[in-house]
C-alpha cells in the first residue's frame, strides 16, 4: 500500500480504518505533509475513479469519490500513471472552494494520460475536484489550520507542451449569436418515463384507394400522428409493402408496386402510435382491369 | 424493506439487462428463481438476431402544393419498445426512434417545420446537406421550448443519404443518444436511371451503440475522453436484429449515429460488399470491399447480392473491432425464391466534378488542452470566426491528430475529398466521392480538399465524437461571398 508512507510512520492507520475512503494527514506543527491520490480503474473503463491506493483496477459503482483531510501547508499530488485514459483534477465547476480561494478556483489543469499534478493548500476550507473527462472521478479535500504561505501555485503545474500551434487565421470578433436565452446548455435531462402516457390507439379510416402510375394512390385519415404499415395483396401474394410516418388528419401517398397485373387487390393499413398503441387493421379493395 | 425476493428479482434483472454476454443458461438450475426472473430469462433481451429489422417509416408531407413538400415534425418525448417487455423513454422526431426518413428530390424544395415540445432548446442540422447558413442548424441558432422553426432545404444536390439531428450547443452527446436522429434521403433522376435496387429493396440502416438501466431506460455515462461507449448495438432501434432477404440484390443505406464508436464492418467471414456511395452520394464507380471502417456520422451505401447464397444461409454483418455485445450488428437470413432480378449495378455511376485548384492550405491540430478538446489550441467560441474561406474556392485542409483518440472531423454545409492519410493509402471508397466526415485516427494526419460552395455564411466544423464536439472541439468558419 502506497498511501503516503509518512502517514503510517506517524501511526495514523487507525484514523484510516475509521473513515473508509478517507485519509487524514496529521502533522507535527510546521512539518508539511504530502498526500497522493491515484487515478484508478480498468483500461477503457467507462467509470474510472480516484483512489487512495495505487494501481486499483476496480471502482465502486456508483462512484463514491475520495475524501482527504489535511492541514494547511500540506500538498496533494494526483498521480495519473494508469493506462485508462486522460484525466485531470479540475476544481469542481459546480462547487467552488469554501471559503473561496481564488488560487484554487482559477486552476485549469490539462487532461493528461500520465504524470502527476500537485497543489499545496495554504488556506483552510473545503475543496472539491473532478476529472473533466470523467464525472465519476471526483473527491473532496478538507483543509484545516491557520493560513500559511504556499509556493506560487502555478509553479506546481507542469503542463504538457501543446503541439506547435499554427496561427489561426482571421480571429476577429463576429456579431453576437442570434439567440440569447436562459438555457445555458450545461445540463440536459434524460427523457422522462410516462411524461406523456397515452393508452389510446390511433384511429384510422381508409378514404380511397385508386390505381396510380406504378402502384396505388392511398388516401386515409388518422386521429393522431402514427406509423402506418401499408401493404397491397393480390389474392395471397403481397405485391407491395411500406411503412410511413403520417401526421394527424388526411394524408395521401402512392404505394409503389411497379406495373400491376389485372385482378383484384386488397390494401391493408395498420397504425401504431409512438407509445406502441396499435389500432385495428383497415382494408379496402381496388381492381385493375 | 428490501426483501430477499426483491433482491433476487433486481439482481436477475440487472444481470439480464446489463451483461450483454451473459447467457441465460447460466441462470438456470437455481432453486429460488422468481417468475419475473424467469420471464426476463425467457425473453433474453440482449441475445442477437431475435427481432426482425424494424423498417424506419418514411415521413409523409402535409402538403405537396406549389412545387414543394412541406413536413411538420414535433420534437417530443416518446416511448420505444427496444427490449421486449420494457419501454424505453426517448426523445424523438415525431416521438419515434430513429426518426422518420424524409425523402426529397433534387431541385424540389422541402420545408420542414420543427416544433420543439421539449423542456430545453434544440435545433436541427441537416448533416451533409447543401443548406443556406440560416437553415443549417448552427449551434447558436436554436428553437426555444414551445417554439417552432421552418427549415427550408433547397435540395440542389445530387442523390445522397443525409441525416438530420439535434445540434444545440453543448448537448448533442445526450440528445442524439436519447434519440434525436433521422435519415434524410435525396433522390435524383440519375439515380433512377441507374436501375439500382429500390423501394422495399432499398433499406435504411441506422447503427448506434447503447447501454441500458435495469428498468429498460437508456443508460448514459459521460466520458469526454473516450466518448460514450455502449455495450449493445441497436440497428433501427432493435438489438442486433435479423432480416429476411430474398436471393437478389439489396441496397443498404448505412448511417453510424453512434456517439463515439467506430466500427469495422465485415460480412460473414469476409464476403464482398459492393460500396456504391459515401457521405455525399455516388462514387465514380462501385468498389468491392470486405472490411470497411465506419466512423461516427459517416454514411455508406452498399449493394449486397444475396443470389450468391443459398436458401437457409445466414450472413452476419459484424463489427470486427467490437467486444461481446458490440460484435454482432445484424444478420441476413436468405430465404427461398428464384432469382428474379430487376436491378443491376452499372460499372460506372457518375462523373466527378472538376474542381478549381486550391487557394489556401491550412493545418488543424487536434489535441487536448485546458478546455478539454481543442483545435489549434482553441475551443468553441461563438463570438470568434476562426477561418474565412471564399465561396466557390477550394482549400487543402490537413487535420493532424496529436491524441490517442479517433476524431471524425465534420464540415457543415460543404463536402470534401480525401487526398491523403498518413496511416495508409486512402481507400477508393473514400476518395472517389464526396465526404463530409472523415475519421482521423490516433496520431494520424488526414489531408482533404474542401469545396466551399454553394452558399456563404457562418458554419461550423467540428469533431463528431459527440462528447468531443460538445467540449469544445468545434470552430467557426465564415464563408465570404
Amino acid at each position: 500500500m502506497r498511501i503516503g508512507q509518512n502517514l503510517r510512520r506517524r501511526g495514523l492507520v487507525a484514523a484510516l480504518a475509521v473513515g473508509a475512503g478517507a485519509v487524514v494527514a496529521s502533522s507535527v506543527a510546521g512539518a508539511a505533509q504530502s498526500v497522493t491520490i491515484y487515478a484508478a480503474g480498468a483500461p477503457a473503463d467507462l467509470k474510472p475513479c480516484f483512489a487512495l491506493e495505487a494501481n486499483q483496477r476496480t471502482c465502486p459503482d456508483p462512484a463514491t469519490g475520495v475524501d482527504v483531510k489535511i492541514k494547511t501547508g500540506d500538498t496533494v499530488t494526483w498521480d495519473f500513471d494508469i493506462d485508462n485514459g486522460y484525466h485531470n483534477a479540475y476544481p469542481a465547476p459546480t462547487a467552488p472552494s469554501t471559503p473561496p480561494d481564488a488560487d484554487w478556483d482559477k486552476r485549469k489543469p490539462m487532461l493528461t494520460p500520465n504524470g502527476t499534478d500537485s497543489y499545496t493548500f495554504g488556506k483552510a476550507g473545503v475543496y472539491k475536484f473532478v476529472c473533466q473527462a470523467h464525472p465519476s472521478m471526483f473527491g473532496t479535500i478538507t483543509v484545516e489550520g491557520g493560513e500559511v504561505a504556499t509556493p506560487e501555485p502555478t509553479a506546481t503545474e507542469t503542463p504538457t507542451p501543446l503541439p506547435t500551434e499554427t496561427a489561426t487565421p482571421a480571429a476577429t470578433a463576429s456579431p453576437a449569436p442570434t439567440s440569447v436565452s436562459m438555457d445555458d446548455h450545461t445540463s440536459t435531462p434524460a427523457p422522462a418515463r410516462g411524461a406523456t402516457k397515452d393508452g389510446e390507439a390511433p384511429r384510422l379510416s381508409v378514404r380511397s384507394v385508386k390505381r396510380a402510375h406504378a402502384g396505388a394512390r392511398v388516401r386515409f385519415w388518422l386521429s393522431e400522428p402514427a406509423t402506418v404499415t401499408v401493404s397491397a395483396r393480390r389474392s395471397r401474394t403481397v405485391v407491395a409493402k411500406t411503412v410511413v410516418q403520417a401526421p394527424a388528419g388526411t394524408s395521401a401517398f402512392t404505394l409503389r408496386a411497379g406495373k400491376l397485373r389485372k385482378g383484384s387487390y386488397t390494401v391493408s393499413l395498420k397504425a401504431v402510435d409512438a407509445m406502441g398503441n396499435r389500432g385495428p387493421q383497415m382494408t379496402k379493395g381496388f381492381k385493375v382491369r | 424493506m428490501s426483501t430477499r425476493r426483491e433482491f433476487m428479482r433486481n439482481g436477475f434483472g440487472s444481470v439480464a439487462l446489463l451483461c450483454t454476454v451473459a447467457t441465460p443458461g447460466t441462470l438456470r438450475g437455481r432453486s429460488e428463481v422468481t417468475s419475473a426472473a424467469l420471464r426476463s430469462q425467457a425473453r433474453t433481451p440482449f441475445e442477437p438476431f431475435k427481432r426482425d429489422l424494424p423498417r424506419i417509416p418514411d415521413l409523409l408531407p402535409v402538403s405537396t402544393a406549389r412545387g414543394r413538400d412541406v413536413y411538420d415534425v414535433s420534437i417530443r418525448d416518446g416511448l420505444a419498445e427496444i427490449l421486449p417487455g420494457f419501454q424505453t423513454p426517448i426523445y424523438g422526431y415525431e416521438g419515434v426512434y430513429p426518426g422518420p426518413t424524409i425523402r426529397s428530390h433534387k431541385g424540389r424544395e422541402a420545408v420542414v417545420r420543427q416544433r420543439n415540445t421539449l423542456s430545453f432548446e434544440t435545433n436541427v442540422h441537416l448533416h451533409g446537406g447543401y443548406v443556406p447558413a440560416v437553415y443549417d442548424g448552427h449551434p447558436m441558432d436554436v428553437i426555444a421550448p414551445g417554439q417552432s422553426f421552418d427549415y427550408h432545404y433547397p435540395n440542389h444536390q445530387d442523390a445522397a443519404t443525409l441525416w438530420y439531428h439535434d445540434h444545440a450547443h453543448g448537448r448533442t452527446s445526450k440528445t442524439l443518444y436519447y434519440g434525436l436522429v433521422g435519415m434524410y434521403v435525396v433522390h435524383d433522376q440519375l439515380e433512377q436511371d441507374l436501375d439500382l435496387p429500390r423501394d422495399e429493396y432499398d433499406v435504411p440502416i441506422v447503427i448506434a451503440d447503447h447501454a441500458f438501466n435495469k428498468d429498460g431506460s437508456f443508460r448514459y455515462e459521460e466520458n469526454v475522453d473516450l466518448g460514450f461507449r455502449g455495450d449493445t448495438i441497436l440497428v433501427n432501434g432493435a438489438v442486433s436484429p435479423r432480416m429476411r432477404v430474398q436471393r437478389r440484390k439489396y441496397r443498404f443505406r448505412l448511417l453510424n449515429s453512434s456517439n463515439a464508436r467506430s466500427y469495422a464492418l465485415r460480412l460473414g467471414n469476409g464476403r464482398p460488399m459492393l460500396q456504391i456511395a459515401g457521405d455525399g452520394g455516388f462514387l465514380s464507380k462501385p468498389v468491392s470491399r470486405t472490411k470497411i471502417p465506419f466512423h461516427p456520422a459517416e454514411r455508406l451505401e452498399l449493394v449486397i447480392d444475396f443470389s450468391a447464397y443459398g436458401p437457409g444461409e445466414e450472413l452476419v454483418l459484424s463489427n470486427a473491432d467490437g467486444l461481446g455485445g458490440t460484435i454482432p450488428i445484424m444478420r441476413f437470413d436468405v430465404v427461398g425464391g428464384g432469382p428474379r432480378e430487376d436491378f443491376k449495378v452499372p460499372s460506372k455511376l457518375r462523373q466527378q466534378e472538376p474542381l478549381p485548384s486550391p487557394s489556401a492550405r491550412r493545418q488543424w491540430d487536434l489535441s487536448l488542452g485546458t478546455a478539454a478538446w481543442q483545435i489549434n489550441g482553441l475551443g468553441w467560441d461563438p463570438n470568434r470566426i476562426d477561418v474565412r474561406p471564399r465561396r466557390g474556392t477550394t482549400e487543402v485542409w490537413k487535420f493532424v491528430n496529436h491524441s490517442n483518440r479517433v476524431h471524425p472531423m465534420h464540415l457543415h454545409g460543404f463536402f470534401f475529398r480525401v487526398l491523403e492519410r498518413t496511416s495508409a493509402p486512402v481507400q477508393f471508397g473514400d476518395r472517389a466521392g464526396w465526404k463530409d466526415t472523415v475519421g482521423v485516427l490516433p496520431n494520424e494526419s488526414v489531408t482533404v480538399l474542401a469545396w466551399f460552395a454553394p452558399y456563404s455564411g457562418k458554419y461550423v466544423f467540428h469533431c463528431h465524437s459527440l462528447e468531443h464536439g460538445d467540449k469544445a472541439m468545434m470552430l467557426q468558419m465564415e464563408v465570404t461571398p
